[in-house]
């Protein structure tokens, strides 16, 4: 294949890695999502606030092909991705630490992992379990037991890391500190920086706006399924909307 | 012991082999579906009459026995194609129903190719019983119970040692998370009735020998197979296993000390019991643990 000139290839590299334009979803006649727009530049740390039933699952869910979208596109480095099957967004490197961290609880930790690398080749499920093992060492000992059986924050390291066995280019994760002690928060939350730092795209999605807001670049309110806000975090954190209804300031 | 009851003994296990297989295939389908597939008896049939057919066509043995196999799961694989994936956003009710109906298609497709007869297949290794305590075992038993053996180890090993077989579990334990993994669920519900189809195909060509083979051989055979999955715990593929020799031995001494007039009796009497009474089946709980 020839090389693409120089300016499509310049455009590509500011082309954001995750590009959504005018999205709908639906549940049958409620619309859960209105014209949603949202970009994620690649090596970002972005993130989403929303209240209880804004939709922010749903959006996840639409992202990662569990929920058709009823209008508007999907774009995956330049490629439009939103036809495609949920597994194959995951060949893509699109993957999602789900609400619920929805571990496979009979199963034991090490077979979450290797099925969180279900997708890569043997060798790479091999060398994602060492870093798996490095980062959480706690996994490691306890590597045969079954998932249902470790704590919450245990299972939320567990889901973060089953899906970097995935090798994400971009890593969803919908409400990470759900039900965790403030103490896990931190923890979880650090790790998400790390994660980014380490160049992983991240978006994530919170209701916990504070500790959201303190680790992201850039940030997007939704409410009632619409963006009503979008702009640098530490911004929003100081935008009187935001203060009010989020911060409980 | 008595020669009766080690002799009872061996003819329930024998059975009991077969109804653990087919009860196997409906635990499989089930846990990539939540479909209960009213067409894994003719599994069994399909699998016995093509090779014996065969076998009267002048085939060599051991090929019409793997001929026949196959040939029952090209036919799980197209009723998974053709009559499910269609309808796949339809209700789970639907979709059984719709397996009832291919199982009637199944069984008039046999009888116009196979014709209505009853017919018989040569056993693996002769008739020569071999006497144990006084009671007699065929080799075809041993047949049975060796090759039902080898297939829990395989099936065991399947599950847990190979990438396929925990995306199976995956798909069963969590459909959602299995489809955020990257696991091709529409894949592995067709993978589920090959392997389905297979075992029925496996158990049709083993117990062809001791029973005849006719196009409605499947209806008994899968309701006693169904009997042993919900009894085991549908979805549990060990339930399925133990299901299906309870029931085969509880009808073998039902035959033998009550009459064989009341040897079908069992297994409903059984399916009664559990909906009724442990409609978890004998190991409690619910049918696999979803989070
Ligand atoms: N399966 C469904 N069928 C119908 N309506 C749904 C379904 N799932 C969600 N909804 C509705 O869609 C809206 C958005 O829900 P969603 O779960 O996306 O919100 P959320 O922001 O993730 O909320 P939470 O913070 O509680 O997780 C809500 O009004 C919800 O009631
Ligand atoms: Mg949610």
């Amino acid at each position: 294949m020839s090389s693409p000139p120089i300016s499509a290839r310049e455009a590509a590299i500011a082309e954001p890695l995750l590009e959504v334009q005018g999205l709908e979803a639906r549940y049958g006649p409620i619309r859960a999502l209105a014209d949603v727009s949202l970009a994620i530049a690649d090596g970002g740390l972005v993130t989403l606030i929303g209240g209880n039933g804004a939709g922010k699952t749903t959006l996840l869910r639409v992202l990662s092909g569990l929920l058709p979208a009823a209008a508007g596109t999907i774009r995956l480095a330049g490629q439009d991705i939103t036809a495609l099957a949920a597994s194959a967004r995951v060949r893509l490197g699109l993957i999602q630490v789900p609400e619920g961290r929805q571990v496979l609880a009979p199963l034991s930790i090490e077979d979450n992992l290797l099925l969180g690398g279900y997708t890569r080749t043997r060798r790479e499920q091999a060398e994602g379990l060492e870093q798996a093992y490095a980062m959480f060492p706690a996994l490691e000992q306890r590597r045969r037991t079954a998932a249902g059986l470790l704590s919450g924050g245990q299972q939320q390291m567990l889901a973060i890391a089953r899906a970097l066995m995935a090798k994400p280019r971009l890593l969803l994760l919908d409400e990470p500190s759900m039900g965790l002690s403030p103490i896990l928060v931190d923890e979880v939350f650090e790790t998400i920086v790390r994660l980014a730092a380490a160049g992983t795209t991240v978006f994530v999605v919170e209701q916990n706006a504070f500790r959201a807001l303190s680790i992201a670049e850039h940030a997007y309110v939704l409410e009632a399924g619409r963006i009503i806000l979008e702009g640098a975090a530490g911004a929003l954190k100081s935008d009187h909307r935001v203060r009010e209804a989020y911060l409980g300031l | 012991m008595s020669a009766d009851f080690l002799q009872f003994l061996f003819s329930g296990i024998t059975q009991g082999a077969c109804y653990a297989l087919v009860g196997l295939g409906f635990s499989i389908i089930y846990n990539a579906s939540q479909v209960i597939n009213f067409a894994q008896g003719e599994f069994v049939m399909i699998a016995g009459m093509a090779a014996v057919g065969l076998i009267d066509a002048g085939a060599p043995f051991v090929l019409a026995l793997a001929a026949g196999v196959a040939l029952t799961v090209v036919v799980g694989v197209a009723l998974e194609k053709f009559a499910i994936e269609p309808a796949r956003n339809a209700s789970v009710v639907t979709l059984i129903i719709i397996t009832i109906g291919a199982s009637i298609f199944l069984r008039g497709a046999a009888e116009l190719l196979g014709g209505r007869g009853f017919r018989s297949m040569p056993a693996f290794s002769g008739n020569e019983p071999i006497v144990i305590g006084g009671a007699a075992l065929l080799p075809q038993s041993l047949w049975v119970l060796g090759v039902t053996v080898v297939i829990i180890f395989a099936l065991g090993r399947f599950f847990n040692a190979t990438m396929h077989g925990k995306a199976m579990l995956a798909t069963a334990y969590n459909p959602v998370m299995a489809q955020l993994m990257g696991i091709n669920t529409r894949l592995v519900l067709s993978l589920s009735f090959a392997l389905a189809a297979l075992l029925g195909g496996i158990a049709g060509v083993l117990i062809a020998p001791l029973s005849l083979t006719y196009s409605t051989v499947g209806v008994m055979l899968g309701l006693k197979g169904f009997c042993a999955a919900i009894l085991g715990g549908l979805g549990k593929p060990m339930g399925a296993i133990a299901g299906g020799l309870l029931v085969g031995v509880s009808e073998a001494m039902t035959a033998g000390y009550l009459s064989s007039a009341y040897k079908d009796a069992v297994a409903f009497v059984i399916i009664l019991v559990v909906l009724v009474v442990l409609p978890g089946g004998l190991f409690g709980g619910r049918s696999v643990e979803r989070v």
